[in-house]
């Protein structure tokens, strides 16, 4: 059920705040489980066709800001932010990925995650898998992934497709490759949670949450000005990296909370071609060289008209040559794992809070190694031309010129941003670190929890839509044992 | 009852009273006593002297003392070595230590490592004593806390305590351990330790501190009616994952409480007692509740502040879920469990 004219006060057993993957999931599980369940989303509730994938409107209506903010640092690193019912999911390209076995273990030994190993998290993996059904192309790729096979081949790198979370139909686009239509979280979980007696609350902003005697209170504002109150027996806060610590601090809760933030530092390059090889509705090519991972890895980004023009914003005229050359064009990223040294602060008076980030010296290491090589791929894969997002070298056209490409970045010389952040309120039994325990409740609050990105101790290296949803089912049925 | 019991804190005042009951029963409540054949592995801390059960050699329960530290793991393991789905009685606790952090490490670790250590032994249930301090104090004397009751920590102790039962709770979920948590407010009676006999004497000399009008309310619960109390949660199916208060059948003012002492001590053992109170005004307990939270914030802990700071709070709950569910009945209230509890430092040889 959707609620659109909410009543001022409202009495519900849980509430979920916000609905990406990691709400989505909770809510649609906890309701299957017969839980009565409110799911508050602070975006709008649109239909995945509400417009065309990839486009300049999805910007606008579904990431936060149209997906222009930024953690403040030397260099500052542009972020963006689903906001919208369904989340990051619903404007990403759904790349996925289980945890890297060693970064589970890592998590297990470092923050003393409880009954958190890699064999004991397969059951979990499985059961999103089995609803998501994430699949590699089924039979011809992209062409923007043959080429970054082609050239990583040249170079002497392994890629490999990496399954997305879409479904592929038998209709063919004009370069033969399957049409896909992504399963994002208003495809799959909240459908789910519908049918299960689950009730959503859009376009509604929590500002805060408060221990009550017999309850807890969630202080929020529907559609810019009512102002609602909505009482719960238990609260998950699923906000996504930057909007869980905020929302936390901003109701008292800091310790652990926001102390550490990271992201996965990326660097958009575009690629021109001779041919004509982009075009309106392409698909997303998941192709990704992972022969430095999980510390660094290089792949397929999305290369529709809006993000092309976003990737060349530094170019002189680039927006337009991207409108005008795009068909030739097509942009790769390379992304560094990330460390821990983010930061997320409420600001009283501010809606917004304070992000901060600071690319480490292994980082820029790392991007300098990465641009250097997905260049001489991209070369290799025959681009005529490669904008390289650097300032001193924005263009190379030939291999002897990648030589003078440096091998490790300056906070100037590159544009860094992300659509990765996590880790700003850590999970495990380990107080000196972590926020949450091992299932996410918040350490010394009984009833509310956190279940999403910022769970996650550290960057898991790849994309971390499986690790979210993964450990959000596994909250949840742990939830409903303790309270059976 | 399971044969095999393995039970903690046997030292302390209700485990020792605990071992005795398992043993012997108990007058009021024979049920208690095991089967024969029953294998009862009591943990003592190193160095701690074994409880005398007054058991003679050819009793058919064998008693089997395990030393050691419950924030170890392996000497957890130990505990339950070559046991077989045994009970877990678990009454270890720290009540009054020096340092805020020993709540933690005794209340919180000792008990996840016993279910830990049980479950790899087929541990099917586990009671574990809890108290009043996680629920903290009622808003008013008429109230009465109930199982749903939320939780609203009593200083450190209480955060201790809070964590332990959330924390065993997650375990036992993943362990597929039966929990229950017993939750007794202040208890007395027999085998109490030596802050209590000072308490009846100060009674007598008159110096019994009664801070504000002494109307507030205290639930406390007679030692054996405990033991009743534990020996159900242990049994009854119906108990698995859930929370009881057990106490006496109702609270007590803070005044009569000191009056019925008085009187015990003045009427049933013929003492000379002063008829004097040391009254304090409310804000003195007001006081002494920061000053203690301020001395838990340094992470020390004084016993007699944090014992003055409750002494004009309310702390009442109700039974009636133990009652309902359990069949939880208490046969001994405040004036015989106060008598035989003198008449029991008495006879060890202590003078009031």
């Amino acid at each position: 059920m959707r609620i659109t004219a909410p009543e001022a006060y409202q009495r519900t057993e849980i509430v979920v705040i916000g609905s990406g993957p990691g709400g989505s999931v909770t809510a649609a599980t906890l309701a299957s489980a017969g839980k009565d369940v409110m799911l508050i989303e602070e975006g709008q509730d649109l239909e995945q066709d509400s417009c065309a994938p990839f486009s300049f409107t999805e910007m606008k209506q579904k990431y936060r800001a149209g997906g222009i903010t930024a953690a403040f640092g030397r260099p500052s690193v542009a972020y963006a932010e689903g906001s919208c019912v369904g989340g990051g999911s619903e404007v990403n390209s759904g790349l996925y990925h289980r945890t890297p076995v060693g970064v589970m273990e890592q998590w297990a030994r470092d923050y003393q995650v409880d009954f958190f190993s890699p064999d004991s998290m397969t059951r979990y993996f499985e059961a999103c898998e089995a609803v998501m059904q994430p699949a590699p192309y089924p039979a011809t790729l992209p062409k923007a992934s043959s080429l970054l096979r082609a050239g990583a081949q040249e170079r002497g790198m392994a890629s490999y497709d990496v399954p997305r979370l879409v479904e592929f139909s038998d209709e063919l686009d004009e370069q033969g490759v399957n049409l896909s239509r992504r399963r994002s979280m208003t495809e799959t979980y909240i459908p789910l949670f519908f049918r299960n007696g689950g009730t959503l609350l859009a376009n509604t902003r929590v500002s805060r949450v408060a221990r009550q005697r017999s309850c807890w209170e969630v202080h929020a504002i529907h559609a810019g000005k009512q102002p609602i109150m909505i009482r719960a027996d238990k609260i998950f806060v699923c906000a996504g990296a930057v909007h869980t610590p905020a929302l936390l601090q901003r109701s008292g809760i800091r310790k652990n909370v926001g102390k550490t933030l990271s992201l996965q530092p990326m660097i958009k390059l575009t690629a021109e071609f001779d041919a004509d090889i982009n075009f309106s509705g392409m698909g997303i090519a998941g192709e990704q060289v992972s022969e430095f991972s999980p510390e660094l890895s290089f792949g397929c980004a999305i290369s529709s008209p809006a993000h092309l023009a976003v990737n060349l914003v530094d170019e002189p005229g680039g927006p337009a040559s991207a409108a005008d050359k795009h068909r030739k064009l097509i942009s790769y990223y390379v992304m560094s794992r990330g460390s821990l040294n983010g930061s997320v602060h409420a600001l009283p008076g501010f809606d917004d809070p304070v992000v901060r980030y600071k690319v480490s010296e292994a980082e820029f290491n790392n991007l300098g190694k990465g641009v250097k090589a997905l260049t001489r791929v991209l070369l290799a894969a025959g681009a005529k031309q490669v904008y390289t997002g650097l300032s001193k070298l924005p263009r190379i056209e030939s291999l002897p010129e990648t030589d003078a490409m440096p091998n490790t970045l300056t906070p100037d010389a590159a544009n860094i941003m992300t659509v990765h952040l996590m880790s700003s309120c850590p999970m495990g039994e380990d107080k000196r670190k972590a926020a949450v325990n091992s299932w996410g409740r918040v350490h010394g609050h009984a009833g509310l929890y956190v279940s999403d990105v910022s769970t996650l101790c550290t960057s898991p290296g790849v994309n971390p839509q499986g690790t979210i949803m993964a450990l959000a089912l596994r909250n949840s049925e742990h939830f409903l044992k303790v309270e059976s | 009852m399971t044969n095999e019991i393995v039970l903690t804190g046997t030292r302390g005042w209700l485990g020792s009273r605990m071992l005795h009951a398992l043993v012997n029963g108990l007058t009021d409540y024979p049920d208690i006593a095991v089967e024969p054949g029953t294998r009862l592995r009591c943990f003592y801390r190193d160095g701690e002297a074994l409880v005398d059960t007054g058991l003679h050699d050819e009793a058919e329960v064998d008693v089997l003392p395990v030393f050691g530290d419950l924030s170890n793991p392996q000497d957890c393991a130990r505990l339950f070595k070559d046991t077989d789905s045994p009970l877990l009685l678990h009454t270890a606790g720290v009540i009054h230590p020096s340092r805020v952090r020993d709540f933690f490490s005794s209340n919180v670790d000792g008990t996840l490592n016993l279910l830990k250590a049980g479950s790899r032994v087929g541990c099917k249930r586990a009671v574990i004593v809890s108290s009043n301090s996680p629920i903290g104090c009622n808003p008013s004397p008429d109230h009465r806390f109930d199982e749903e009751s939320p939780y609203n920590p009593y200083q450190g102790y209480g955060r201790s305590k809070m964590e332990m039962e959330l924390r065993a709770r997650d375990y036992a979920a993943e362990l597929g351990i039966e929990l229950v948590i017993i939750r007794p407010p202040w208890f007395y009676g027999p085998f109490q330790p030596p802050r209590q006999t000072l308490f009846f004497s100060m009674i007598k000399e008159g110096k019994a501190p009664l801070v504000g009008s002494g109307l507030n309310q205290r639930s406390m619960v007679y030692i054996d009616n405990l033991c009743h109390g534990l020996s159900l949660a242990a049994r009854l199916p119906q108990a698995a994952g859930n929370t009881y208060w057990i106490a006496d059948a109702e609270p007590y003012e803070m005044r009569k409480v000191i009056d019925t002492i008085e009187t015990v001590l003045e009427k049933d053992f013929g003492m000379q007692v002063a008829h004097k109170r040391m009254r304090l005004p409310s804000v003195v307990g007001d006081i002494a509740y920061w000053v203690d939270g301020a001395i838990q914030a340094t992470g020390l802990y004084h016993q007699k502040i944090h014992v003055l700071s409750e002494m004009n709070k309310n702390i009442a709950c109700s039974i009636e879920k133990a009652r309902r569910e359990l069949g939880y009945e208490p046969k001994i209230a405040l004036r015989e469990g106060m008598r035989r509890s003198i008449a029991w430092c008495l006879d060890q040889g202590m003078s009031i």
